[in-house]
């Protein structure tokens, strides 16, 4: 119940300030945009060369789309705080690190469902023009609400850890970048051949490929819950270990 | 009370140990086959036909996989996708299926045995990127299934594009494995194709050589792939039809003697099957290459056939098929989206190439279609086909004027049953072929349609069960059977000891009528490709895909259809409504989402700023003063 609380604020918080607005703005125009009316970066995919209702291809987008945008979403909740000194008002109210932590990491998960709802207007209007299988759709929301809640809670480890919003929006970008380009056929052919069964294990884009086909995989789906929750206790013991100080 | 320090290692600890638990979790859970299919058509679950099939298994099968276990990138994922499917297969079968990985890469004994054997079986080179170098290597993509004292070999690089994705693949592969398990439970299953191979006119034996052809490579592989391969008949030489064959194709009849259509006949009175595939002349063969250049550059408007009579009119008409003359056109079936090439220039001049896609009528070139653009049934497809419901557009050229005589068909009493599988729409009309020409376009003076032709007209009409002969109570002179002829016509001597006639199904059979023969030809898709008509090239090759269906209804079942049934769903979008939405679509689905979201900030804005309390004095003057 705090930790909804604590939620509310904080995407109170997002509202009141342009973040929330460009991260939205930016996410539509990214994924619809490259879809609708530019192509998928580096090849000839787009909604009027791909001619299907099969949604795949702008599914493909979105990890990559979220390893710039949620970096920078999450790089405003703790380093603010750590900058401005907030945090230990914050940490003098009689509320647990884990109600804040969790607090925070719910107003940015809200903000990326918002996001993901906002894109439902593309299968809508594929569906108006052929026959649209609604099984994979639902799957691949479900890859892009793991992976943005993952790569949240690597955003809101990092940012805990760093002082700058900068290093941490840099930071958190290049581990979300690792975790989709590993396992990629393209990563894939530079290293050696024992490495590829453990990229393609860690690997989010393989997962995620795995789940946009329509297969909710239940290994898949606990290893994108595990990912986040292993970040959201590291977050926790980084804010315990500050408040030691 | 807790020091800095030792809470520093307290939490340090707890994240170490989660995450050793989280690995932990992962490692468990990672060979759990807890999956949810959740595609409409569960094309990654297990079909349940595949399933009935590796369960009626009587004997043990077992499969061997020579596999390499170093793959090239894009096909890294197949041993473990592999492995998935087979187990599914085995669990199916009830312990009957038995399957083993091997590389024989490093395997010289095995290499050379796998080599001696028939087929040859041996690594392939491929190109692969290894620690960002270029390298080539021999791979291993062999499947050897053995069943009693049957074997089947299979190539997995036959899946070709399928190959390309993991789900792709998973979805393909389930048939492919049936399909052998069956081939290897029905060894004796024989299919005959009596066809007219020509030479390749001069143009093109350089590229296919000077042996006799009939164009008909693809259907044969087709066939091939989970049948026995398809054996050559001759028809013309009025022997009777062999009795080892369960079926036979006949590919374009062309001019047939009556002791020809008595062994047809007798051939179904056995209780085989017959599938005729139809014309009155020949438009796409190989003979007509060179007619078809000139109207493919748009020199012609026409294109000049050969007339090619069958000689089965009366036979069908027996059967209650009556096989017309002319050409059936149908302008309701005949629209189709053509990507035509233009040249388009910017503002500034520059010229850019493009590929416009421009719906226009092909008159003759018919697609039937399983639904309209409302997603209703047409009345063009028998729902009940099993080999047929599902392609959804099916193609043919320029088809033979069929029709049904119910009246014909009741002489054959209530053990045989007539279905039109496959019609045209209620539009289609009969035009005569003038000067042995068939018309591409409808505007350029095409004859006038026949009086009173117009109406659906069925495109493929199968009758099933104990049928008459339609040499039943006829003689010829002493004998009952039609005079034999030689290759020059001549009457030839009866021939000695002959069984005695059927006059009725000693077995139900099967007789099943194409309109068209040019939809299974090689050449036809080629010339199609020519137009850019993505809908008749999948048109034709879905009618292609149909036949082999029905090859194995007839022969085998319906569980191989039902397999692969879902594979063939494709779901593309209606190109002509987004071509003509284009601006609608990127408005809805990129402007106005950005908008609304700046709308609802600036509402935020605004908002809240009517909420906060300025600190001025003015207002704070009007707010105690009324």
């Amino acid at each position: 119940m705090v930790s909804l609380t604590i939620a509310a604020k904080e995407f109170k918080g997002f509202l009141s300030s342009a973040v929330a607005y460009i991260f939205l703005a930016a996410f539509i125009l990214w994924l619809n945009g490259s879809y609708f009316v530019w192509q998928k970066l580096g090849t000839t995919y787009n909604f009027f060369t791909v001619q299907s209702t099969v949604l795949d291809v702008w599914f493909s987008m979105v990890p990559m789309a979220f390893v710039l945008l949620v970096p920078a979403l999450a790089m405003k909740l703790w380093p603010d705080e750590l900058k401005t000194g907030t945090i230990e008002l914050l940490m003098s109210y009689p509320v647990k690190t884990r109600q804040i932590v969790m607090g925070k990491f719910l107003a940015g998960l809200f903000l990326i469902l918002v996001g993901l709802a906002l894109t439902l207007v593309v299968p809508w209007t594929v569906g108006q023009y052929g026959e649209l299988d609604r099984g994979p759709v639902i799957g691949a929301y479900l890859a892009s609400a793991l992976v943005g809640g993952a790569f949240l809670a690597v955003g809101l480890f990092m940012g805990a850890l760093c002082r700058e919003q900068v290093t941490a929006f840099i930071v958190t970008a290049l581990i979300c970048l690792a975790l989709v380009l590993m396992g990629d056929t393209l990563t894939n052919l530079f290293l050696p051949q024992s490495w590829h069964g453990i990229t393609n294990a860690l690997s989010f884009s393989v997962r995620f490929d795995d789940l946009g086909r329509g297969v909710a995989n239940f290994p898949s789906v606990i290893y994108f819950l595990s990912f986040t929750v292993v970040c959201l206790v590291l977050n926790v013991a980084v804010v315990e270990c500050r408040k030691g100080r | 009370m807790t020091t800095g320090k030792s809470r520093f290692w307290t939490w340090c600890l707890a994240g170490l140990l989660v995450i050793c638990a989280a690995a932990a979790l992962n490692l468990a859970v990672s060979g759990l086959p807890w999956k949810v299919d959740l595609t409409e058509d569960g094309r990654y679950t297990l079909p349940p036909a595949a399933e009935r099939i590796a369960s009626g298994l009587e004997d043990l099968c077992k499969i061997t996989v020579y596999l390499s276990e170093e793959l090239p990138g894009p096909v890294r994922y197949l041993p473990r996708a592999l492995t998935s499917r087979l187990e599914e297969f085995r669990a199916a079968s009830g312990g009957k299926i038995e399957y083993e990985f091997i590389d024989p890469t490093q395997n010289e004994p095995l290499k050379e045995e796998l080599k001696k054997r028939q087929p040859p079986l041996e690594g392939i080179t491929l190109g692969d990127i290894s620690e960002g170098k270029q390298i080539q290597g021999s791979y291993w993509f062999w499947m050897i299934f053995r069943y009693g004292d049957q074997e089947a070999t299979f190539n997995l690089l036959e899946l070709r594009e399928a190959l390309r994705s993991e789900g792709e693949f998973l979805r393909q592969i389930p048939f492919q494995i049936a399909a052998k398990l069956v081939k290897l439970r029905n060894p004796n299953v024989k299919i005959g194709i009596a066809s007219d191979k020509k030479p390749p006119p001069p143009e093109m034996q350089q590229q296919a050589g000077r042996e006799p052809i009939d164009s008909l490579g693809v259907l044969r592989e087709a066939i091939k792939r989970h049948l026995p391969a398809p054996e050559d008949v001759a028809l013309k030489s009025g022997t009777p039809i062999r009795e080892d064959l369960n079926t036979i194709v006949v590919h374009r009849p062309e001019g047939l003697d009556e002791r020809t259509v008595f062994e047809l006949d007798q051939f179904l009175m056995k209780g085989k099957s017959v599938v005729l595939l139809l014309d009155n002349f020949s438009s796409l063969d190989l003979d007509r290459q060179m007619d078809w250049g000139p109207a493919m550059q748009g020199q012609s408007t026409s294109v000049k056939v050969r007339m090619t009579p069958h000689g089965l009119t009366d036979w069908l008409a027996h059967f209650g098929i009556v096989a017309g003359e002319g050409v059936v056109e149908d302008v309701a079936c005949a629209n189709q989206i053509f990507n035509r090439q233009e040249i388009v220039r910017d503002p500034n001049g520059r010229a850019y190439l493009t590929f416009r896609q421009v719906p226009a009528p092909l008159p003759g070139l018919i697609l039937a279609k399983e639904f309209g653009d409302d997603k209703a049934p047409t009345g063009q497809f028998a729902d009940q086909s099993p080999a047929f419901s599902g392609l959804g557009v099916v193609g043919m050229a320029w088809p033979v004027p069929l029709s049904i005589d119910r009246a014909a068909f009741e002489k054959h009493g209530s053990g045989a049953a007539l279905e039109e599988v496959l019609k045209t729409s209620p539009e289609a009309v009969v035009r005569d072929i003038t000067d042995q020409k068939i018309e591409l376009r409808y505007d350029n003076g095409a004859p006038e349609a026949k009086a009173g032709t117009r109406g659906s007209r069925p495109l493929i009409v199968g009758v099933r069960g104990k049928l008459k002969s339609f040499f039943a109570g006829k003689t010829f002179g002493t004998s009952d059977r039609p005079p034999r002829k030689g290759p020059d016509g001549a009457e030839l001597p009866e021939m000695p000891e002959l069984p005695a006639k059927l006059e009725e199904s000693r077995e139900p059979g099967q007789l099943w009528v194409f309109a068209d023969s040019d939809f299974p030809s090689n050449l036809l898709p080629q010339l199609i490709q020519r137009l850019n008509s993505i809908d008749a090239v999948n048109g034709l090759a879905r009618m292609q895909v149909g036949l082999v269906n029905l090859l194995d209804t007839v022969l085998l079942g319906t569980d191989l259809v039902e397999i692969r049934r879902p594979n063939l769903k494709d779901r593309l979008v209606n190109v002509v409504r987004v071509d003509q939405d284009k601006s609608a679509i990127r408005r809805r689905t990129v402007l106005y989402p950005v908008l609304a979201i700046l709308g609802v900030g600036l509402l935020w804005w605004i908002f809240r700023a009517i909420r906060t309390r300025v600190s001025s004095p003015t207002i704070a003057l009007l707010e105690t003063k009324p």
